[in-house]
């Protein structure tokens, strides 16, 4: 049940393996040099013993700032710069975005908390029925480029063709590269895995089972999402070009 | 998802035996109109299903016509070729996204001849038409979930359904394709009732109904999966139907699984945010007792249980009641035999809810109704007769094999079901003594798994093998098409294998059977072949002889054999296979 997930900074020793933290509504979660059992320990000396705390908030999320003199700034990865700026002491901020970056300067480094919303909801258009509304599970924004590497692995059955092996991570890079240049294998990959969380994505049987299964995730995403019909032929746009750039 | 699924219908307008009047309501799925008979009832020998002003209406177009009708199991074909279309379209029509939509037809355990509809009715419009712009895949099994329990149940406090029909009319693009359910025709709804009047003096009557209707559904094996009062209908004469059941579900052992669809107010914590699979969200029927009790607080005080001014609010109010930093604070105005029912349906984890049964003795007493908590005839039983005929015929296995199919929501031809709701019940738990009731295997394939082991001799063949095999094979998939591997169906057949093995009397087919190649048909010939192989297996083989039996349908008793064993390249199969027949084996059997 938890609504919010933060992702520590990476560290040499467990590279890209660290813990996430799964935060339910009303939970806290203290970040620092020396935090309490149970809080994100950041082991950087540029970093106060108790630097700040992320409360899960519902949806979104606060970030109080306890440093003394350090501004934190939290970004929008996907937001062409979109940030806010959190003041030594504010308490509770909160935070918007889908996607957040916490900057945390320390000594001539930044370090990067991550912090993920994945239930933010969107707007389903309700006009005209009645009573309160039979809302799905899912909610996902369009805009997103999670949305767009979904859009590129439904598309060989979008178009037509029920069993159409689905495209590797590499073909999806390549599908991509016209709306979003900076696609990389590991972009796309985390895209993947953050899907996989945002909808929930139940493990399947068969992750038990003997045998590697490197399909798994995508093609559970690819079929949950077809047949929930998340994706659907006409947006398939997300995968053009934006007109008036032709592409090379 | 993102526009709302309303459907326009002109006044007038013309479907069946039946003439749109003004606009009821507009759900997330579909619209219901109010709508009174202009032609005699279905099967009335002068129901020609042609009138001159069809024919203005469609300029004469020829087509056929085809009514299909819950009530008396009967069809009714009128100007076939020839006529002038009525709005109707053949049900078997061509196109196999119209073939799923034929599920009313040819339904044994209707009512009596006779009580047909009457002259007014509801219908309701859902836009399933091929000629949407969007392909609705996951709309058409919210469509095919509500006609199948609809064609299935009949129960007092379940809406009834009289038929339904698919609109053909290629001028009203929106229109054409849409499928039509003829329903019993209501007052209002909870909802509208209490917009009008917040605290209804009868609200301790109508939860009561309320709760019958709920007894009811879940004594047949399924759950609602969306109670809310707008889906709560109430009747001229004051009394309560259930209706809206696109997002109902059966059974399977103690959870189903519904589309990922749910009203917040509604849900129970434990769903908020749960897990999905393929398959969709898995809901037991405590997810109703918790709606029952948001319900049950609204009608008797007006206000939503769980604290909060928007839908929003309350969900976090309820996620925080459940974690268990947010106590329980009920309205003081609830009356104090209404506190206890709230509160034992308001738990915070499923576990702990009320079961229908005692929830619908407490909410009697607190009414003093003695109305009809255990009627005899709401209690379903295994037929013999089914079992019977299943060992029988291949006719017989037909029919389960699509009803299975249809169960699946995979959009497969119904072409005849085995008898209506008592099948259902008796499907779930078929050779409980050989096949675990509470794993994956989907009730509606027991008997046909368990009937098909027992046709053959040999003990290795049992329904636990035939069972983990399909699971290994298809994941019980019966719709499979493997084209690269040219395996289909739910035990994936090679076309030209299969034709040693699909006759019952051990003659080839005459030509290569082409797929698809429904469960009645794969099952069958799967066990003919298993029980082929067994015997010649060598003695003292490595391994579980079942298994060996499973390996030598995936490549061949020679293979086996000359292996002594499993042969490395089918480790991986064996060992799922194994693993899957551990799982279905009951414990205690072998």
């Amino acid at each position: 049940m938890y609504s919010i997930i933060v992702v520590p900074p990476p560290t040499t020793e467990d590279a890209g393996t660290s813990t996430q933290f799964r935060l339910a509504p009303g939970e806290r979660l203290v970040f620092g040099r020396s935090v309490p059992e149970g809080g994100l320990l950041i082991g950087h000396d540029g970093v106060s013993r108790r630097a700040g705390e992320i409360t899960a908030q519902g949806t979104f999320w606060t970030v109080s700032n306890l440093s003394a003199h350090q501004t934190y700034v939290v970004e929008n990865p996907e937001g062409a710069g979109e940030h806010i700026k959190v003041a030594p002491g504010r308490l509770d901020a909160p935070v918007p975005f889908e996607f957040s970056r916490i900057v945390l300067p320390a000594a001539g480094d930044l370090l990067p908390v991550e912090v993920w919303a994945p239930r933010h909801d969107y707007l389903r258009g309700e006009d005209g029925t009645d009573g309160e509304p039979t809302a799905p599970a899912f909610s996902v924004d369009r805009t997103k480029r999670y949305f767009a590497v979904l859009a590129a692995l439904c598309e060989p059955r979008l178009r037509g063709e029920p069993h159409a092996p689905l495209p590797t991570v590499d073909q999806v890079v390549e599908r991509l590269r016209p709306v979003w240049p900076a696609a990389s294998r590991t972009s796309v990959q985390w895209n993947i895995d953050y899907l996989a969380v945002k909808l929930r994505l139940k493990p399947g049987p068969e992750t038990a089972e003997p045998g590697p299964r490197l399909n798994g995730k995508k093609e559970s995403l690819v079929s949950l999402a077809l047949r929930f019909d998340l994706v659907r032929e006409d947006d398939l746009v997300v995968l053009a070009p934006p007109s008036g750039r032709a592409p090379r | 998802m993102t526009e709302p699924y309303a459907v326009p219908v002109p006044r007038g307008y013309r479907v069946g035996a039946w003439e749109v009047r003004e606009p009821i309501a507009t759900g997330a799925f579909g619209s219901v109109y109010a709508a009174r008979r202009v032609l005699p009832g279905p099967g009335a020998p002068d129901d020609t299903g042609r009138t001159a002003a069809d024919a203005e209406h469609d300029g004469g177009r020829p087509d056929g016509t085809r009514r299909t009708n819950t009530g008396t199991g009967t069809r009714t074909d009128t100007g076939t070729g020839t006529g002038t279309g009525t709005g109707l379209t053949a049900a078997d029509a061509p196109d196999p996204a119209d073939r799923a939509l034929r599920p009313a037809e040819d339904t044994p355990g209707g009512v009596a001849p006779g009580a047909g509809p009457p002259g007014e009715v509801a219908l309701k419009f859902l836009p399933t038409g091929t000629g949407t712009p969007r392909q609705l895949s996951h709309l058409r099994d919210l469509v095919e979930r509500e006609v199948e329990l609809l064609r299935r149940l009949r129960r007092p406090r379940l809406i009834r359904m009289y038929e339904t029909l698919t609109v053909d009319d290629p001028g009203r693009p929106r229109l054409d394709g849409a499928t039509v359910l003829v329903l019993e025709r209501a007052e209002g709804s909870l909802s509208a009732l209490l917009s009008a009047t917040p605290r209804p003096r009868s609200g301790p009557v109508l939860l009561a109904q309320i709760c019958e209707g709920l007894h009811q559904l879940h004594h047949a094996g399924w759950v609602h999966g969306d109670l809310k009062p707008a889906n709560v209908l109430l009747m001229k004469d004051g009394s309560v139907r259930l209706a809206d059941f696109n997002m109902a579900a059966e059974l399977e052992g103690t959870h189903a699984y519904t589309p990922a669809f749910s009203t917040p107010d509604y849900t129970p914590p434990e769903l908020l945010w749960s897990e999905i699979g393929e398959r969709g969200r898995r809901i037991r029927p405590s997810a109703d007792v918790w709606a029952f009790g948001v319900l049950a607080h609204l009608v008797l005080t007006g206000s939503f249980p769980l604290p909060g001014g928007t839908p929003t609010a309350r969900r976090d109010a309820a996620v925080a009641y459940s974690r268990g930093s947010h106590e329980l604070r009920l309205s003081p105005e609830l009356p104090s035999p209404w506190r206890e029912i709230v509160r034992a349906c308001l738990t915070r984890t499923h576990a702990d809810r009320i079961g229908t049964d005692a929830l619908l003795r407490r909410v009697a007493d607190a009414t003093g109704s003695a109305g009809g908590p255990a009627r005899p005839s709401l209690r379903t039983r295994a037929r013999p007769r089914l079992v019977a005929a299943a060992v029988t015929g291949l006719l017989a296995l037909a029919a389960l094999g699509h009803g299975v199919a249809r169960w699946a929501g995979e959009g497969r031809d119904p072409v005849a079901r085995p008898g209506g709701t008592a099948s259902a019940v008796a499907a779930a738990s078929y050779g409980a003594a050989e096949l675990r009731t509470d794993r994956d295997v989907p009730p509606a394939y027991r008997l046909l798994i368990v009937e098909t082991a027992h046709d053959c001799g040999h003990a290795e063949v049992s329904p636990a093998l035939i069972a983990a095999m399909l699971k290994v094979e298809s994941d019980f998939d019966p719709d499979l098409a493997d084209p690269a591997r040219d395996e289909y169906g739910i035990a994936r057949w090679t076309p030209s294998v299969l034709r040693w093995w699909m006759n019952a009397d051990g003659t080839p087919g005459e030509t290569v059977p082409q797929p698809p190649f429904p469960p009645a048909e794969s099952v069958p010939a799967m066990g003919r072949y298993l029980c082929w192989i067994t015997p010649r297996l060598d003695a003292g083989l490595r391994g579980d002889r079942r298994v060996l039996v499973a390996v030598a349908y995936r490549t061949s008793y020679k293979k086996v054999n000359d292996a002594g064993g499993v042969p490395p390249k089918y480790r991986d199969y064996a060992d799922r296979v194994a693993h899957r027949l551990q799982e279905y084996t009951p414990r205690g059997g072998t």
